[in-house]
Order: structure tokens, then C-alpha cells, then sequence
């Protein structure tokens, strides 16, 4: 069992909570839902559309039509085109199949144009033949204004006498969680230690920032501060400091903080970055999304340094990977970046399980005595860490001894710049226990991907026969040999990635030697809708 | 008790650069107030830029962090977020703070981290050999400006003023005595404490003589709409009628950034956290 439902109007008419409501009626009957959400720049006027793809069994992805479209919009006429057959139409514009005169009903209850909204909504559970009382259930979240969006659905419900194609499903058993990257991200940080989370606006970042900025129960502190460079800086003076800190950002803010990303290779000092992509070059399609950063964020930052850069495909791997993050960052003194982007940080992905936390957060600071060597060579390349303020503790973004003092000795300078290579190869042994890269299904068509293209491609090779899906999570240190092995074993090779260029591949070459020259790649700011991947896959593995 | 000031590090300003009275200043003041115990030698922490200045963090005995060129500011809000009871002195230059990290100098002032700020201002780029600043005066002939710098200079104390600085000074390094003076009262100033302490460069942009001639030294902290007008008595021209006032133009105690945001001690405040499962049970629908 599944279907589709659009929701579409203009900005500020209530269509992302009108998705919102519907997504957790059925969720908590046991189905799951994915929610994915399509807005422009702006804050009202123009068009807003969310797409509800649910089902009996786990979704990850949406189609581009629909079973059911609530359109209420000035904008939003082309929906109608984008119904699947047989699929009915609600709204207030000519053209719907059953259109409502949402004005003169809501004069007529003394509602507020606001609730135009749920009159569609009431007309819809008729439609898909759903007890309205689910829906009046969710409604409750409206506070004072629940009674009179009640009765506007009410009135929509007993209005709507259009075609009626009932749903029918056994509730699902279990607890499920409905959940969005920029949650899970946001949750996974401060279960993984979280202090400080440093921040300036920019989309489609924003949402970690504002879900920390009013976190109740929790004792950290989420600051926006004057810029991205304003922000990394302050980062890396808080981790100095002794604070376990967190910044995000999207593409053109991390090319701000570029130069203090190097400084972070030079001081050491713990720094986690969520990093959601937009696609680019520049200010690009800020509210849609794209996967084209992947590159500029694993070679970013001048100078040799080791960093690592992880890419959750979801948000349940987005809240494990997080307390990855942390966990490597302060262990080793690196700088971790949690790659993400727009589709993976506001769709709202439904599971039916909690995430497996392989690691513990620690701050790894010791107890320095006096003469604290803050750049200690050791065997691994990881020097003890200490907070300022428990000894004279010192950090550098010049070449620097082991205490942190001003060198430019050449003996020295080798010293200190072959002590943080071995770090590299100390972190590649930590990140092969983390699962770097994952696999799922079986076959001789391989197809190779990262980031939030899991969800798509996870719905898709069901009904790609004999494909395998092979996920690198970890970036850098690339997972090499796992990469290069598989493709070995495989007849025919794939990649799929949101960009113009399909990035991975280059990584892929540069780290295994192999080229993968088919490329399935999407660079319309829109993520891979399931059926479009399955199209694609199939032609590509003929 | 005494307490050592002194790093193993052999210094490499120029022979006679006032940088060294700065110095001298930082460290009388850090240790008179370690010795009177009004703070701990371990909670003093200084933050530089890149430039002249930045090298004293090398020269002086306390918790460091050597930042990039225009950042000292941020990594010292970044500080005071992570533990407000660290005491952090602010070495930065002005190409440092007033070119390339303008914009940390404004927006700081108006947040009012607790922190004193000693910009060392020389009116001029001097460890990339002498171009124009900010500060310098129209006119001024240097290696990136030979026919003289085109545009006019900027008055820090007034633009702190405006942006809401708590505690605003000027101090000259050569007087070493008020120097060391007013960055004790900087430090021990709850908020963004500023002084722009003028540091002319032997080697590219030496203004002690007309600078020398024209200070005075007046009874500050004054009330607002007094310390504006002081402030713009001099533009930091080399307008030869001008008289350059010393002193402390203003002190208020504000709400600072800690404050604001209550701030503490991280690391100690939670030497433990734990995995926090009720996080995710939170998304259960």
C-alpha cells in the first residue's frame, strides 16, 4: 500500500503544517511517511509545495506525482498536470476537481483566512475515506486556535462530495519516529557532548541553529555571532577554552571560514562543522539542493592537514554520525566536518528503530602539569589536549614546538609537520571501525553514492533486480581499499550524486586508481524522485 | 610571590621599537595583579593577530593563542563563551584589527565580551615592510602608495564609542607608566575594555616627534556626549595644529556577552556528558 499527497499554496498559507499534521496522523498509526519539502527564497507570496509520499513499509524518497493534491495557491495550477491516474484534486482553484470556496465558508464560522487550510485538509480525509478525528487529534498542537481549525475541517469534511479513493491499511506495529536531518543533527550533537553551537543565518543550515537557540532542559548554548569568520574563530577560542563546540553553516559560509579551517589544522584544536549544501557556484539556488561542495569541503583549507568529513544519509545515520563526529574530533584533535545538504536537513524521514551509538562522548582533556607541552610528539601524532586557564596552555597558527612556542627551525618544522601526517594514518585505522563505508543488496550492478541520495536510491534498487547499493559515509579518510574492492567485484559501475560533475568519482579515482565513467547526475536544486531513479538505474545497467 | 614573566624566546622585534614597552607594560600589569592576588597567573590568556604585535605572544609568560591575522578579536569572544572566568588580554595591530578584522572590532564592542583589547597602532603595515594602514595619515608615502595614501584615516576611538565599547582609552607606549596604569584598569574592567595604544615604527613610520609634541593628558572617564567630542580632537591626521588627548575617554559596566548569553566554565561545569536517548524518543510520534 502506498500513495502520494501534494500540498501546494503560496508561502505563509500553512502548507508545511498542513503537511505536518497528516505526516503524523498516519505515522503514528504505524505507516511511514516521507515528507519532502519544496520553498523558495521568500517569506510570503509565491509558491510552497510539500510532497508526502506514504506507505506500509519504510520510504525514504518522493515521486514527482501525486494520488492526492491539495492546491490552494494563486501559483500552484501545474499540480494539477502532476496527478497520478486517477488521482483527484482538492482546492480553491478553477480547474480542481472539487473546489471550495474556502472564503465564504470561513465568513460563515467566523474563521480566520489563516484556516483556509483545514477545510482542504477535512475535504482531503474525506477523500482518502480517514476518520477526521485522526486529524482533529494532530489539530491540538493549534493550542487556542484548535477549536476554530476543527470545525473549518469539519466543514470541509461534510461539504466534499467528490470522488472518494478510501485507503486502507492495518495500523503498523511499534514505535516510529518522525524525523528530520536538521533534528537529528541537532539532537545527535547534544547527546554527543554539545557545549557551544556558534552559528551565522544561512539556509539550509539555519534550522540546527534555531532548533539549539530554543532547546529547553538541555544545558548548552547556541550564539549567532557577527559572520562565518567571526564564528569559526570564536569556535576554535571556545575550544582552546575547554568547550565542545559545534558551527554550521551552508557552501558560501564555509568559504568563509576557510582560512580558520587550516588554523584548525595547525592548532589542533576540536572543532565539529555541520555543513548543509545549496547549490552553488555562489549564492546559487539557496532554498533548494545539491551535493556539488563535496570536493571543496574534503580538499578545503590551505597547508597539509588531516580532517575528516562525514556524509549521514539520513537522519537516524545523521544522529549516529554526529556522535562520530564529536567523539574523533576531540580524540584526535581534528577538525570533523558533518556533511549534509538541503534535501537531508528538512525532508522528515519516518523509522521504525533508535539509532546504535558505537562511541562515548569525551572530552579528552587532561590534567597538564606546569611546562604543559601542548604539541607533544608522540607515536600516534595525537598530543594531550588541556583546557586554558589549568596550566600556561599554548596554541598556535604559526609552525610552532612542542610547547607551542614560534619556530622557524627546519629540523623542528619536519618534526611537527610529520607528526601531524602520522595522525592521518592513526585516524584511518579509528574510522575503519566505524563503518566508513555500507552496502545493501546484492548483485553485479553496482551503484556508488553518498549523502542524502540513500534515501532515493534505497527505494529505488528494489526494483533495479541484481543492483547493490554501495554507501561511502566517510569522505576522508576515504575508505579505499572497501571502495576499491567492490568495484573490482562488480560488472558494471554507477554513480549517482546531486551534482553537475558527480564529484565522488574523482575522489574514487584518486584514491583506487579506477574511473567510473557512468554518472547518473541531477543538478535541478531537486533531489532524485524514486521512480525517476528507477528509470535512470535501468537504463544505465541495460 | 614573584612570578615569572619571562619566556625562553629569543625576541626579534627592531632594536628600540616602543612594541618592547608594551611589553613591559602587559607584563608589570599581569604581574602586579598576580602578586596582590587579585587573579591567578594560569587564568591570564593573551590572544594575537599577525603582525609586529602578534609576536608577543611568544615574549610573555601566560596562556596563548596565536591566531590569524585580524581574528584575535573572535578567538577571544570564543574564549570568554567557553570559560568567563579566564582573564584575556587582546593584542592585536591596527591593519589587524581595524583593516582585516574591522568587522570583529565593531560588532565586539557592541556585544561587550569581557576582555581587555591593546591595539598596537603604528599607523602602518610594518612586518610586511611599510604600506598603509587605517590609521595612516592621506598622504603618507609607502612601498604599495608612492605617490602618497590616497584616502584619509579612520578614528578608532570614536567608532568604538559609537558601537557601544565599555571602557575607551588612548595611551602612548613610550609613557610606559600610564600604559601599564590604565591596562591594569583595562583588565580589571568588567566588558569590551579598548585602548589604542600608539606604538610609532622606528624602521617605517616613525611619528614619535609629532606625536611627542602634541599629547595631553586629560581626567577621564568622561560622560558620553564629552569622551565623542574628545575623541574627535584628533583624526589621526598629521595635522600640525592638533592635540592629541590621553586617557580614558569612557567606562560604563554593561551587560556583557557572558552574561548575556550565561555563559560558563564548560568543562567543569560538566566534566561528564552522556549519550541522552530521551533525544530521540522525543521524535516518537
Amino acid at each position: 500500500m502506498e500513495f502520494q499527497i501534494t500540498i501546494a499554496g503560496e508561502a505563509g498559507q500553512g502548507i508545511a503544517r498542513s503537511a505536518d499534521l497528516i505526516s503524523r496522523d498516519f505515522v503514528s498509526r504505524g505507516l511511514y511517511v516521507f515528507n519532502y519539502r519544496d520553498y523558495g527564497s521568500l517569506i510570503r507570496g509565491g509558491e510552497n509545495f510539500n510532497l508526502l509520499r506514504i506507505s506500509n513499509k519504510p520510504v525514504y524518497s518522493n515521486n514527482w506525482k501525486s494520488d492526492f493534491a491539495l492546491v490552494f495557491g494563486r501559483f500552484s495550477g501545474h499540480h494539477l498536470k502532476k496527478l497520478n491516474m486517477g488521482g483527484t484534486s482538492i482546492g480553491t482553484l478553477p480547474g480542481v476537481k472539487t473546489s471550495f470556496n474556502t472564503h465564504d465558508m470561513l465568513k460563515k464560522i467566523g474563521a480566520p483566512s489563516i484556516s483556509a487550510n483545514s477545510i482542504l485538509l477535512g475535504a482531503l480525509y474525506k477523500a482518502m475515506d480517514q476518520p477526521l478525528n485522526n486529524l482533529m487529534t494532530q489539530m491540538n498542537v493549534f493550542g487556542k486556535h484548535a477549536g476554530i481549525n476543527k470545525k473549518a475541517a469539519q466543514l470541509g469534511y461534510d461539504q466534499y462530495g467528490g470522488q472518494v479513493k478510501p485507503i486502507s491499511f492495518s495500523k503498523g506495529k511499534g514505535p516510529r519516529y518522525f524525523v528530520s536531518g536538521s533534528e537529528a543533527v541537532a539532537y545527535g550533537a547534544v547527546s554527543s557532548g554539545l557545549d557551544l553551537y556558534l552559528a551565522y543565518p544561512m539556509t539550509p543550515a539555519t534550522p540546527v541553529l534555531h532548533l539549539l537557540a530554543n532547546l529547553k532542559n538541555q544545558d548548552i548554548r547556541a550564539v549567532q555571532l557577527e559572520n562565518e569568520i567571526g564564528v569559526i574563530n570564536a569556535a576554535l577560542g571556545a575550544g582552546y577554552a575547554g568547550a565542545t563546540t559545534m558551527i554550521g553553516t551552508s557552501g558560501g559560509g564555509y568559504a568563509l571560514m576557510g582560512e580558520a579551517l587550516s588554523l584548525q589544522g595547525m592548532s589542533e584544536i576540536p572543532l565539529v562543522v555541520y555543513m548543509a549544501m545549496r547549490p552553488g557556484p555562489a549564492t546559487g539556488i539557496p532554498t533548494y539542493t545539491g551535493q556539488g561542495d563535496m570536493k571543496f569541503v574534503v580538499n578545503g583549507g590551505h597547508g597539509d592537514y588531516s580532517k575528516v568529513v562525514i556524509a549521514p544519509g539520513d537522519p537516524l545515520e545523521a544522529f549516529e554520525r554526529t556522535t562520530e563526529a564529536f567523539y574523533l574530533s576531540q580524540k584526535y584533535r581534528v577538525l570533523n566536518v558533518i556533511l549534509s545538504d538541503k534535501h537531508l536537513a528538512e525532508s522528515n524521514y519516518t523509522f521504525d528503530k533508535k539509532p546504535v551509538v558505537k562511541v562515548k562522548p569525551q572530552r579528552f582533556l587532561t590534567k597538564p602539569g606546569k611546562n604543559f607541552k601542548s604539541y607533544k610528539v608522540t607515536a600516534d601524532g595525537v598530543s594531550p589536549r588541556a583546557a586554558a586557564g589549568t596550566s600556561l596552555v599554548r596554541a598556535t597558527s604559526y609552525e610552532h614546538d612542542e610547547f607551542g612556542y614560534t619556530t622557524e627551525d627546519r629540523g623542528i618544522a619536519n618534526t611537527m609537520i610529520e607528526k601531524r601526517l602520522r595522525k592521518a594514518r592513526t585516524l584511518e585505522k579509528a574510522v575503519s571501525k566505524l563503518s566508513p563505508v555500507k552496502t545493501y543488496g546484492t548483485g553485479d550492478n553496482l551503484v556508488i553514492s553518498w549523502g542524502s541520495t540513500k534515501g532515493a536510491i534505497l527505494d529505488a534498487i528494489k526494483e533495479v533486480k541484481g543492483t547493490k547499493f554501495l554507501q561511502i559515509v566517510y569522505l576522508k579518510p576515504f575508505p579505499s581499499s572497501r571502495v576499491k574492492t567492490l568495484i573490482e567485484k562488480s560488472k558494471n559501475v554507477v554513480i549517482v550524486e546531486n551534482s553537475a560533475t558527480g564529484q565522488i568519482a574523482d575522489l574514487i579515482a584518486e584514491n583506487t586508481g579506477h574511473s567510473a565513467s557512468k554518472k547518473i547526475l541531477k543538478y535541478d536544486g531537486r533531489p532524485f524522485g524514486q521512480k525517476e531513479l528507477v528509470a535512470k538505474l535501468r537504463r544505465a545497467f541495460k | 610571590m614573584k612570578i615569572n614573566m619571562e619566556t625562553p624566546v629569543q625576541n626579534t622585534w627592531c632594536p628600540g621599537c616602543p612594541d618592547f614597552l608594551i611589553l613591559s607594560a602587559a607584563k608589570k600589569a599581569v604581574s602586579e595583579l598576580v602578586e596582590s592576588k587579585q587573579a591567578k597567573h594560569t587564568d591570564f590568556v593573551a590572544t594575537t593577530g599577525i603582525g609586529c604585535h602578534g609576536k608577543i605572544y611568544d615574549f610573555i609568560n601566560v596562556g596563548g593563542f596565536y591566531g590569524l591575522h585580524g581574528r584575535a578579536i573572535p578567538v577571544a569572544n570564543g574564549i570568554v563563551l567557553g570559560n568567563p572566568n579566564l582573564k584575556v588580554m587582546v593584542f592585536a595591530g591596527d591593519g589587524d584589527a581595524y583593516a582585516e578584522g574591522i568587522s570583529h572590532f565593531v560588532h565586539s564592542a557592541r556585544m561587550n565580551p569581557n576582555y581587555a583589547l591593546f591595539v598596537h597602532n603604528n599607523k602602518i603595515f610594518a612586518l610586511t615592510t611599510g604600506q598603509m594602514t587605517p590609521t595612516t595619515e592621506k598622504g603618507f608615502k609607502g612601498k604599495s602608495t608612492p605617490k602618497g595614501a590616497p584616502f584619509i584615516p579612520m578614528n578608532p576611538i570614536s567608532i568604538a564609542l559609537e558601537f557601544g565599547a565599555s571602557f575607551v582609552a588612548r595611551e602612548y607606549a613610550v609613557d610606559i607608566k600610564n600604559l601599564t596604569k590604565t591596562m591594569k584598569a583595562a583588565i580589571k574592567h568588567k566588558g569590551f575594555a579598548f585602548i589604542d595604544i600608539l606604538q610609532p615604527c622606528l624602521s617605517f613610520h616613525d611619528f614619535t616627534e609629532y606625536v611627542g609634541k602634541r599629547i595631553y593628558r586629560f581626567k577621564g572617564p568622561l560622560e558620553y556626549t564629552k569622551a565623542m567630542k574628545k575623541a574627535k580632537e584628533w583624526d589621526y591626521s598629521m595635522n600640525p595644529k592638533a592635540k592629541i588627548p590621553m586617557g580614558i575617554f569612557y567606562k560604563e559596566r554593561r551587560q556583557t556577552l557572558e552574561e548575556a548569553v550565561d555563559s560558563k566554565t564548560w568543562h567543569t561545569a560538566h566534566p561528564k556528558r552522556k549519550i541522552n536517548a530521551r533525544l530521540w524518543d522525543s521524535f516518537k510520534v
